[in-house]
């Protein structure tokens, strides 16, 4: 962590959507970093903001979203102050995105041969024939059984983790820095799911890749990442090193998500939920966003700033009373 | 006296029709086959055996196409085996036509949660309409203060304050909406219900909740369970037995604390193996599978279904279909070579 040339610095961004019955501050003061070759999983519950933070690295938001403040730093250079002809040039070369349903991510009636043309051509040297024999370079990489064959096939006629497959071969085939993938393998039989992972995995090892998995599976994220960032309602409220996370949380969220999610022994007894929901992003909301639900809720805990507590070198918690 | 069992059980949809018809099919296909213009058929349950005791809790899990949603709907009786007989309370329920069914007796005996909440409820009905909705047609209440009553009390049963009843489900949170798809399926206070990945699409925080519900009503109503799922570690939590689906046969049946100690099934193992674990001393080795899944289109009766993709398969699976035998401690497993190795999870305490 003390290397001063992250791959990947976000920098205090926040993001908000304009909409008609109000302003959704969708994230708020987000930092963290991403080494090369390092994996980093984002966590938290649906709506605390881990697509919004990627769409807003890969600079797709959506037309409604305004960065209000912030930097995003790539590779020493900030994405804010590049024009939209180079983020397109960027985008698919140096940072690429794998979707959570494959299926509804590639493009229905084409074949998935084309598909993967269309991404060399854009962004490689590859010509004429040379592109074809990467094509299937690529999807022998991520071990589709008869590449020539599944070629010609189109999406309907692949299984979803075929699909994934095809997605990763893609997104790996310009070799990027940074990959993210938001919740590839949800919707994946398990079986599958740990075949998808590992090919993310050695992807990313083989090419020494950066990666930002997204996914609300803790037991996913603690197996195959690095570094967690622990999200709740649009703040990042722990990051920390996956064995220190899960050995010692002191977020009383990140607490609460590991004792809520069933694993090989635990009772139904000992599986605790959380109390609460996500509080709604148009209100008025206290520094800390998580104190309407939080059991250890003291008096200043309402009162801004939110803190940034370095419990252990690397060890982030945005609580003032850590646990 | 079982509450349900099932005998032998098939269901096999047609996916070319015979004669003339499938002649022409074939031709359009160019799929070959022209002159015999045979029926093709798609094997999604294929001789499926068990039993649920009255008050127990049993588990399905299964890869996604193996056929256990399949199976869910032929107890439900919301589809018609092609063959096999279903006992329900000493009755053979299997071969009442589905569209029958809906209008006998034993239609509020054996009730259905499905997956997806948000698919499952009609939007135009408010929770009060919804939960209502089955009291109406099949437990004979009329409309009136008795009614809303009864509505009321699932609803608490549930916990869903009052405020919700007047809402529609575009204005209900996730966990809300699998507490209205519950409450309906309870109303009728079922023998049997059947649910079909019901926390799948919910937040761990949420399906904690909703597990806790669940184990609470079961308690409380007497009901026995079908729980489909493709995550053990959330069927281990409310099911004492479990059956383990492959491709339309189950490949390993037994007490669920046994099969997470011991699988015998390659298959069993390799699900094992693949759930991801927070806690690295539950991690087990991970066994690898290769190899695509069989088509379940007219599979040969003599090949073990999981012999494309087993890591110890040999000649012996290839000729010989294997049948479930009784293992010590109450497992049944399909498989010429069980495994003798032990697993080390499931016995390790909690480290939080």
């Amino acid at each position: 962590m003390e290397s001063r040339n992250p791959l990947l610095a976000v920098d205090n961004l926040s993001l908000e959507f304009r909409t008609r019955t109000g302003v959704v501050k969708a994230l708020e003061n987000v930092s963290f970093e991403i080494e090369k070759g390092q994996t980093v999983g984002v966590v938290g519950e649906s709506g605390s903001g881990k697509s919004v933070m990627s769409y807003a690295i890969m600079g797709i938001s959506d037309p409604a979203a305004r960065i209000t403040s912030g930097r995003i730093v790539f590779g020493g250079i900030s994405l804010f102050e590049k024009s939209g002809q180079e983020l397109q040039e960027m985008r698919g070369r140096e940072i690429s995105m794998i979707f959570q349903s494959p299926r509804t991510a590639l493009n229905p009636i084409r074949t998935i041969g084309s598909q993967l043309e269309d991404v060399i051509y854009r962004h490689s040297s590859f010509r004429g024939r040379q592109i074809r024999g990467r094509a299937l370079d690529l999807l022998n990489q991520v071990h589709i059984p008869d590449p020539e064959k599944r070629y010609h096939a189109y999406p309907f006629e692949l299984s979803g983790g075929m699909c994934q497959r095809v997605m990763i071969a893609i997104a790996i085939s310009s070799n990027p820095w940074l990959l993210i993938a938001d919740e590839p393998v949800t919707g994946l039989d398990v079986t599958t799911q740990a075949a998808i992972m590992d090919l993310i995995k050695d992807a990313a090892r083989e090419r020494n890749m950066g990666t930002i998995l997204i996914t609300h599976d803790l037991g996913l994220a603690a197996e195959y990442c690095d570094r967690i960032i622990v999200m709740h309602s649009g703040h990042v409220v722990e990051v920390a090193d996956t064995e220190h996370l899960f050995m010692r949380p002191r977020h009383p969220y990140t607490a609460k998500l590991i004792g809520a999610t069933p694993n090989a022994s635990r009772d139904l007894a000992e599986l605790s939920s959380i109390p609460g929901n996500l509080p709604d992003l148009r209100a008025e909301l206290p520094a800390c966003r998580y104190s309407e639900r939080c059991e250890h809720l003291k008096e200043d805990c309402l009162e801004p700033p939110l803190p940034r507590l370095e419990t252990e070198a690397g060890h982030l918690v945005a609580c003032r009373y850590p646990l | 006296m079982a509450l349900l069992q099932t005998v032998d059980l098939l269901k096999k949809f047609p996916i070319r029709p015979s004669g003339a018809m499938g002649r022409v099919w074939n031709s359009l296909r160019g799929m070959g086959g022209e002159e015999r213009g045979e029926a093709v058929y798609l094997h999604a349950v294929d001789g499926v055996t068990f039993t649920i005791e009255a008050g127990e809790s049993v588990g399905l899990v299964g890869e996604s196409g193996c056929g256990k949603s399949t199976l869910a709907r032929l107890i439900a009786r919301l589809q018609d085996p092609t063959s096999g007989a279903i006992a329900f309370e000493g009755r053979n329920i299997g071969g009442i036509p589905a569209s029958r069914f809906i209008q006998g007796e034993k239609r509020r005996k054996i009730q259905m949660v499905f997956q997806d909440p948000t698919e499952s409820l009609n939007p135009g009905f408010t929770t009060f309409r919804a939960v209502a909705d089955p009291l109406l047609r099949l437990g004979g209440m009329r409309s009136g203060p008795e009614l809303r009553k009864r509505v009321e009390e699932l609803c608490a049963l549930v916990g869903l304050a009052p405020e919700f009843l007047t809402r529609y489900p575009h204005q209900l949170s996730g966990g809300q909406k699998a507490r209205v798809g519950i409450a309906r399926a309870i109303a009728l206070e079922p023998s049997l219900l059947i649910l079909d990945e019901p926390t799948s699409a919910l937040d761990v925080s949420v399906q904690a909740v909703i597990l806790h519900l669940l184990e609470d009503l079961k308690n409380r109503l007497g009901m026995s369970y079908l729980f489909v799922s493709h995550d053990l570690n959330v069927v281990r939590l409310l099911c004492q037995r479990v059956l383990v689906m492959y491709l339309g046969k189950i490949v390993e049946a037994g007490p669920t604390r046994e099969i997470l100690r011991h699988p015998r099934h390659p298959y069993t193992r390799a699900l094992l193996s693949a759930i991801p674990a927070i806690n690295t001393t539950e991690r087990t080795e991970r066994v690898r599978l290769t190899g695509e899944p069989m088509s379940p289109i007219d599979p040969s009766p003599h090949l073990c279904r999981f012999y494309s993709r087993c890591p110890q398969r040999e000649e012996r699976c290839r000729v010989e279909m294997p049948m479930l035998t009784p293992y010590p401690g109450g497992i049944e497993a399909a498989c010429h070579f069980p495994s003798e190795k032990r697993e080390n999870i499931g016995t390790q305490t909690t480290v939080s």
